[in-house]
């Protein structure tokens, strides 16, 4: 919100859209259905955690909640609670970007894993607030190392692929100093 | 050397993004409680959103599917040997079973014969490729690429090749959803046979469900075969959906018979009960003749 709407900033704005898109599209490809098979990883944080990190700008509040949104919707997820949870951790990690810059990877894939447990307690909450059923623990354990790996991943497709990362950023504040 | 209006404009985004925040959050606990409340626009919203999005990703599974298709082709080439020995052996006991089953055939033709037995309700289907599954621990579902343009209509059993895989909880025009029998809030009428005892077949989020509200253990044993009992009259009755098995605290549960690691196309059913005739106001008469049969006297005796 805090930039003016220009063109290349337009341009990450839909990159961030479509990849939103293809991370559900992978989240909800039909690989197992069988009442034992692994959850899917959540493609779709790891990509919004990174982002927030490192493109703020282009992952706007209302554009996370739109397509943590259509997530909930599309995966039968309730409604609302895994949308809130991901707007809540990217505003997190926007706010506290700054203290990420200068912090080697691995333990801002701790922090981001750190992060994404407390987002899965939250919606445990949540539902257990409402009196769902809320899911079982053991298959929260498995979604939260299965996307903590996949955080990995996502964080190199992006910074090899699509050249996102902090150099921009610790230039300008090197400059600065 | 930042001025004030720098800083003035920076505090009016921060309130901004506060007030969308608070937006997002009510908005999220307002759908949170609706879909806690059964409320059907949570409902329809899904169905819209997978309706509108459902080509597309048919578009990006396609590549997936290639990919798993290959791992299941090589994972099958690794089991030829030994399916090869079980298929010999199934051959050998169902030569056996072959001639029982051609014998209790007429037999069966014959006490139908006698009987007057009813023919079965007019049951049709459509066929679904599933294109999406839940992928979350949170519910069991799975979202097929036939809807109600295609006739599908809530409630309706999906089954593949084996047996029940679930029912359709939502359906939109092009896309339907399933709730498996697997998850925590399936719950489906059944009967065990041979004995024909009664029960609720309920999901728990294992591969083996559970038996509830058995009316009966007696004449019950592991093995028996559990089909759909057709009561509320939403599911034909007598569809396979699996074998029964005890466990070592003493509660009987279900191997399903359906195939849920190999499911890619569900048979979505159509099904119309027999018509029951239980009061007259169905039948088309005129005035006078509908009076007489309120009244049980014919109108010819009046004269």
């Amino acid at each position: 919100m805090a930039d003016t709407l220009t063109l290349p900033l337009i341009l990450r704005m839909l990159g961030f859209t479509l990849l939103g898109f293809v991370a559900i599209s992978m989240e909800i490809a039909p690989l197992g259905l069988t009442a034992n098979a692994m959850p899917s990883p959540d493609i779709l944080f790891c990509l919004t955690a990174y982002c927030a990190l490192r493109r703020p700008e282009a992952v706007p509040m209302l554009l996370v909640f739109a397509l943590g949104l259509s997530r909930d919707l599309l995966t039968d997820a309730p409604p609302g609670a895994g949308a809130l949870t991901l707007v809540l951790a990217a505003v997190f990690l926007m706010e506290a970007r700054g203290w990420f810059i200068h912090r080697p990877f691995w333990m801002e894939w701790l922090c981001v894993t750190i992060i994404f447990a407390a987002t899965l307690a939250v919606q445990w909450l949540l539902l257990a607030a409402t009196f769902a059923r809320p899911a079982v623990a053991q298959d929260l354990a498995w979604l939260l190392i299965i996307t903590a790996g996949s955080y990995v991943f996502v964080a190199l497709l992006l910074r090899v692929f699509l050249q996102v990362g902090y150099a921009d950023e610790k230039t300008r504040l090197g400059s600065q100093s | 050397m930042r001025t004030s209006g720098d800083l003035s404009e920076r505090g009016l985004n921060r309130t901004i993004n506060r007030v969308l925040l608070g937006l997002i959050v009510v908005i999220s606990l307002v759908l949170l409680i609706l879909w806690r409340m059964d409320n059907p626009r949570v409902e329809r919203l899904r169905m819209v959103l997978a309706d509108a999005l459902l080509p597309s990703m048919s578009w990006t599974n396609a590549p997936i599917d290639v990919g798993s298709n290959m791992l299941r082709d090589y994972e099958n080439f690794l089991e030829v040997y030994e399916q090869n020995r079980q298929l010999r052996r199934e051959i050998q006991r169902l030569q056996a079973w072959r001639e029982t089953a051609r014998q209790l055939e007429e037999e069966n033709a014959q006490l139908r014969a006698l009987n007057k037995v009813r023919l079965a309700p007019r049951t049709t289907f459509v066929t679904g490729d599933i294109v999406a599954d839940s992928g979350g621990p949170f519910l069991q579902s799975a979202l097929v690429n036939v809807g109600r343009l295609d006739g599908v209509r809530d409630g309706s059993a999906a089954v593949d090749g084996n047996g029940v895989v679930g029912r359709v909880v939502g359906v939109g025009e092009r896309a339907t959803r399933l709730l498996l029998l697997t998850d925590f809030s399936s719950r489906l009428p059944v009967v065990i046979q041979p004995s024909g005892r009664r029960a609720i077949l309920a999901g728990d989020g294992t591969s083996a469900p559970m038996i509830q509200f058995l009316e009966s253990e007696e004449q019950v044993r592991p093995g028996n075969l559990v089909e759909t009992s057709g009561d509320g009259g939403v599911f034909p009755p007598n569809l396979p959906v699996g074998r029964l098995v005890t466990t070592n605290r003493k509660d009987w549960r279900v191997i399903l018979s359906a195939d849920f690691s190999r499911l890619e196309f569900v048979r979505l059913i159509r099904y119309e009960p027999d018509t029951q005739i239980d009061q007259p106001g169905g039948l088309i008469v005129d005035g006078a003749d509908q009076s007489a049969l309120e009244t049980g006297v014919p109108t010819g005796a009046e004269e």
